[in-house]
């Protein structure tokens, strides 16, 4: 297992993966930056206040949500899929290091990869905050340590997800296609539950021009009962209805949405996957 | 001679092929044991279950006397070097870092046998130069040197001269044998190319469609290969005929040339060529070669004669 391990974390540093992260992560949370910067100046524009506060950086943190899962694809299929394209992966395999050794130090290593990338991201949102004139009450505190926590174990999950798809297909363009697939598919969805559940049970309608009479009316898209039960599980543990939160009803709902919910979720995607790539490792038959 | 490695009933198959038929071979110690076959014969198949990159269906195999339903068959691999199909290497390292990475995976701390390595397959002073620009013989001695660390007992080389110009043939060819003779290490070898597997192989395993045909030493390989003299003529289609008459095994390789396998003398075969007015132009000694004897193994094993 050491021997495991100590190969895959030397070969994120020996292929300047390791200085690619590490290059990536700030120029990303810059871009991020831009793009909150841009919203509050929206804001300021609407007579809202101008100051930087910890919502700015749990904003941003936020936004990692929808970044890093594409970066971590990205990832994986330079670290583990090129690996099998050539074959390096057999070395390994042939000097005797059992088979979840492997698995479990890619995976490692990976999951190394995304959590450095958000703290790295977290501290350059935390500097920035700090460092510009218009600023108040910026602080660690426990707020913020919940929502990166969140946005970490999330991005987990989808990195752990894409080392199983790695393994499984042995085929860096395929796993790249269907890590992207699934993270378009959960945006998607997000999206579209949530406008499924934002149809209003009931709507007020007008009935008589002349006489101005208005009377309520059920709403035929409105989903009630289990399908509308089963929809609102779904939407909370997709971790993009954070975004949609964010958007339409601002931090106080996006962070109040509940995250524990998502940790739980995102907790259970990295045992399972965990689980599954042991499982067919270990009946893997290698090129 | 001990036997490094062991192989018992082994068989493997994909759904209904079968593609490995109770394969029992033996690789004695200190042996270049080279594995004939056509594609799709279950060399490379075989290849990858002994080093572990795929299971047998059925059957067993031991490394050094361990056997592969034994635990302690992980740490014999350890003593195992490969190179399956093509050289395993990162392009983006060089050979330094590649080889290093190996010694990592192998648990090993010092390096400093590295530029030793490096030099035994002529890969020194490569520098930092990325193993993707190298050319593919400098990149199959780099795999040799890849499956060298740790000083293997044996080494498995699936095609290891596979796309080589005949230079590399001959460079790769050197290496192996002072591999074999310093170090003692047996090594397990296929090849399309036969006639440069008979100059390296002390032993011989014809496969065909996962069957094992024979085994034998090249000593015992001398002894069967049919012995051949190479008759150059004027005209073949003339003297076909007398030696049918006669009842002479022949085969006829051009218009003017025929290889004999009868005993037969020369001036026997002079007369005979007169006889049918043929000019002799030349005759000399041809044996049948590796790739003909293992042809014929695989005729009889049809039912061709």
């Amino acid at each position: 297992m050491i021997c495991a391990l100590r190969s895959s974390f030397c070969r994120f540093v020996r292929t300047g993966l390791l200085a690619k992260v590490l290059i990536f992560s700030p120029v990303l949370s810059l871009i991020i930056i831009l793009h909150t910067c841009a919203e509050h100046l929206m804001m300021y524009l609407l007579n809202r206040p101008r100051f930087l506060d910890n919502s700015f950086i749990i904003i941003n943190c936020l936004k990692l949500v929808v970044v890093i899962p594409f970066a971590a694809a990205v990832f994986c299929t330079v670290f583990t899929g090129n690996d099998f394209s050539s074959r390096t992966v057999n070395n390994r395999i042939a000097t005797g290091i059992p088979r979840f050794a492997v698995y479990f130090a890619d995976l490692m290593v990976s999951l190394f990869a995304t959590v450095l990338s958000i703290l790295i991201a977290v501290f350059v949102f935390v500097v920035f905050a700090k460092t510009v004139p218009v600023k108040e009450n910026i602080e660690l505190n426990r707020q913020l340590a919940e929502a990166a926590g969140s946005v970490i174990l999330i991005c987990m999950a989808f990195t752990s997800f894409f080392v199983v798809f790695q393994f499984f297909f042995s085929n860096r363009l395929l796993a790249v296609i269907v890590s992207a697939l699934i993270i378009l598919g959960l945006m998607m969805s997000a999206s579209a539950i949530y406008s499924m559940l934002e149809e209003p049970y009931r709507y007020y309608v007008k009935i008589d021009e002349e006489t101005d009479t208005y009377e309520w009316r059920i709403n035929k898209e409105y989903i009630g009962g289990t399908p509308r039960k089963i929809l609102t599980f779904v939407y909370d543990v997709d971790p993009y209805s954070v975004m949609n939160d964010l958007i339409e009803g601002g931090l106080e709902v996006a962070y109040e949405e509940d995250l524990s919910k998502k940790n739980i979720t995102s907790g259970a995607v990295i045992v399972l996957s965990t689980a599954a790539g042991f499982t067919s490792v270990k009946k893997k038959e290698f090129a | 001679m001990d036997n490094v490695l062991s192989i018992n009933g082994l068989c493997k198959d994909y759904g209904k092929f079968h593609v490995l038929k109770n394969v029992d071979l033996d690789i004695p110690n200190g042996s270049i044991f080279g594995l004939v076959g056509r594609n799709g014969a279950g060399k490379t198949t075989m290849m990858r279950i002994i080093t572990g990159l795929a299971e047998p269906t059925s059957g067993t195999y031991s490394i050094g006397g361990v056997s592969s339903n034994d635990r302690k068959i992980l740490s014999v691999r350890r003593r195992m070097g490969s190179i399956i199909d093509s050289p395993a290497i990162y392009r983006n390292l060089s050979a330094y870092d590649n080889v290093k990475l190996q010694y990592i995976n192998l648990g090993m701390t010092s390096f400093e046998s590295i530029p030793e390595l490096l030099e035994l397959v002529d890969l020194q002073g490569t520098g930092k130069k990325k193993a993707g620009k190298f050319s593919l013989g400098m990149r199959q001695r780099l795999g040799i040197a890849v499956a060298l660390c740790g000083k293997p007992d044996i080494l498995i080389l699936d095609e290891p001269i596979n796309g080589l110009d005949p230079q590399g043939i001959i460079q790769m060819r050197e290496i192996l044998l002072r591999i074999n003779h310093e170090r003692h290490t047996t090594i397990l070898i296929s090849s399309h190319i036969l006639e440069e597997l008979s100059k390296l192989a002390t032993h011989y395993a014809f496969i065909e469609k996962g069957e094992i045909l024979q085994t034998l030493s090249s000593r015992e390989l001398m002894g069967k290969v049919r012995k051949a003299s190479r008759l150059k003529v004027s005209s073949t289609e003339l003297l076909c005929p007398v030696f049918d008459r006669e009842e002479i095994e022949y085969k006829v390789e051009d218009d003017e040339s025929l290889d004999i396998f009868s005993d037969i003398t020369a001036s026997r075969i002079v007369g005979l060529a007169n006889e049918a007015n043929v000019e002799v132009i030349s005759i000399t000694e041809n044996n049948e070669s590796l790739e003909g004897y293992f042809m014929n193994l695989v005729a009889k094993r049809d039912g061709i004669t």
